[in-house]
């Protein structure tokens, strides 16, 4: 981890009182004379981050950080995910470590667009839902508990910009490769039901979400990022104001203590950190709504053309898409079979098919495709394959959903480079 | 000695050259970018490592563009000239970055088409 990475951690420390970072960072709480692990509480963090067990973690001063972490590129609560950006955070998983049908909140990408906010406690979190509702109305994390019924569900978030980095000629912002998308048990209440109960108005249209984090430039209260969706979508049932994540507390980068998730469509409809909704009676003009921002042209356009702002169309939904997340690409097998395991998924959809290719997409075979735990899960998909004779294969592989539409070979090249979702090809080679 | 022994002394001794010149380039270039006249610390040169190499204007794009956001979201780009202009608009019109003096937007221009033009190669993870 370079100087920079390691930055974020050791301004946590300085921040926040030591014991308070200590739970924060490892989920740590020390004994009375601020020694070792309260009935282990943390140690199991701090082992896995420094990679072996501590025998002596019962000496360990509350606030210390094991001097491993200061020479790696971690991120704190975060397992092996790839560095994008350092401020604001951006990292992504590689596809290998995708594996699990249910993503782990280790395994979970961040996409910050901001300066996140100075607390992730629940503890006097306040939602606000106001505009055009019949009852405003000021809800705790308690309130939200105690007045909807809480659910928990699997639910894809992928980022709107997954895939950006195979666009040629290049497309601005993160160059995200193919790890920007999770799939993780989600508990909360549902959207729809705290909208209802506020009082949905007749002349709404949109929903505009506000999160607690600020703008990079540091400007008191401009937002970095406020985006929402259209009034149907948001009275989809699988919509979630979350307060867990894998029935824990919501990882901190993943917007703790309380979250939206809007599956299905761009990540960013999700607002971490989320405070406030407001229903409104015109498209949500939020920063990140406007411009080019989560916007793609309303036709074809030939890689790198200019194109003008009016041409550009909001995304909705996301598009049908899978991964290969076993085996890791560049493996060999030295028996010519190859088992292989990913996951598929498809915005609003679900999927049919998955097949998969061996010969660079000349002939496909049918994969065993699961049935997705909830709708806007992921659903996971094997296959095993024989590969002919010694030499170079590309596993391909290609999901349908279940209203035809296909994964495509090519990038549909745009400005700002999203929605890529041409098929994921792994590198085996048999020995 | 056997042929393969040989061939792998041979090959031994390569690599220790490859190495110490790689060592050396690196110790050099990295001399270059960081040490300055007041300390003679010399660490490795971060941004050379991230895509950002020593050269005419980088001075003025660290100054410029690391306020808000870290350089390397300024080394993942690749962009046309034009399009670093429209971004050096956007940043200033949407993100309330200060307008740079026109001498130094010209440096920071220059240098980043030259640097992180279109086909820049992106930094294997
Ligand atoms: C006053 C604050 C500020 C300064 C100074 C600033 N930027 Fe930014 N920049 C931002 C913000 C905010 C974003 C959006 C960040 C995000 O989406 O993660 C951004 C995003 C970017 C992006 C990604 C664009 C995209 O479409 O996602 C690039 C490239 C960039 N900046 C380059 C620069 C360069 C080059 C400079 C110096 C000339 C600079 N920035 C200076 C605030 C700033």
């Amino acid at each position: 981890m370079s100087g920079k990475d390691k930055q974020g951690l050791f301004e946590l420390y300085e921040k926040e009182d030591v014991e308070r970072a200590d739970e924060l960072v490892f989920g740590r709480v020390s004994d009375q004379n601020r020694r070792g692990f309260l009935r282990g509480a943390g140690l199991t963090t701090m082992t896995a981050l420094v990679g072996a067990a501590i025998p002596f973690a019962a000496n360990m001063p509350a606030g210390f950080i094991p001097v491993a972490l200061a020479g790696e590129d971690t991120i704190t609560g975060k397992d092996g995910l790839t560095l994008l950006n350092d401020r604001p955070l951006n990292a992504e998983t590689p596809p290998h470590l995708l594996n699990d049908e249910i993503t782990p909140t280790t395994r979970h990408f961040i996409r910050n667009n901001g300066i996140p906010p100075e607390s992730f406690s629940p503890d006097g979190w306040m939602l606000t839902i106001d505009g055009l509702v019949d009852k405003p109305m000021k809800l705790s994390i308690a309130d939200l508990k105690k007045n909807f019924e809480v659910v928990t569900e699997a639910l894809t978030i992928e980022c709107g910009g997954n895939g950006r980095a195979f666009f040629d000629p290049p497309a601005k912002g993160n160059q995200w490769t193919l790890g920007a998308v999770a799939c993780s048990n989600w508990t909360g209440v549902r959207l729809m039901d705290v909208l209802k109960a506020a009082g949905i108005k007749d002349n709404v249209i949109y929903t505009a979400h506000v999160g607690a984090d600020t703008h990079l430039s540091g400007k008191p209260g401009k937002l970095s990022l406020s985006r929402g969706v259209p009034i149907e979508k948001a009275l989809n049932p699988h919509n979630l104001i979350a307060f867990e994540q894998n029935g824990e507390a919501i990882h901190p980068m993943n917007g703790a203590p309380l979250r939206l998730v809007v599956p299905g469509w761009p990540g960013s409809c999700s607002q971490k950190w989320l405070n406030r909704i407001y229903l409104r009676d015109v498209v949500h003009d939020g920063p990140k709504m406007t411009g080019k921002a989560y916007r793609t042209p309303n036709r074809p356009v030939e890689p790198g053309e200019k194109v003008e702002k009016k041409d550009f169309d909001i995304i909705h939904a996301m598009p049908v898409k899978s991964l290969i997340t076993s085996p890791q690409t560049g493996g060999t097998t030295s028996n010519g079979v190859v088992e292989i395991n990913g996951h598929a998924w498809s915005g609003d959809d679900a999927i049919a098919a998955v097949d998969i290719s061996i010969d660079f997409g000349a002939t496909w075979m049918k994969a065993n495709l699961g049935v997705a735990a909830n709708p806007y899960a992921w659903q996971n998909f094997n296959a095993r394959v024989s590969l002919p004779k010694k030499g170079y294969y590309e596993v391909w592989a290609r999901a349908t959903s279940t209203t035809g539409v296909a994964q495509p070979h090519a990038i549909a090249w745009n400005p700002k480079g999203y929605l890529n979702n041409s098929m994921h090809r792994i590198a085996v080679r048999s020995v | 000695m056997t042929l393969p022994k040989l061939q792998s002394i041979i090959l031994q001794v390569l690599l220790v050259a490859i190495i110490m010149i790689g060592a050396v380039g690196f110790y050099v270039t990295s001399s270059l970018a960081t040490a300055d006249a007041t300390s003679n610390v010399v660490e490795p040169d971060e941004l050379a490592q991230w895509g950002l190499p020593l050269d005419l204007g980088r001075e003025e794009v660290e100054v410029y563009c690391s306020a808000c956001h870290s350089l390397r979201l300024v080394a993942q780009q690749g962009l046309t000239k034009g399009d670093w202009d429209e971004l050096f608009d956007w940043m200033v019109e949407e993100q309330e970055m200060e307008e740079m003096p026109a001498e130094d937007r010209n440096l920071v221009l220059n240098y980043l088409s030259k640097h992180r033009g279109i086909d820049r190669k992106l930094k294997k993870n």
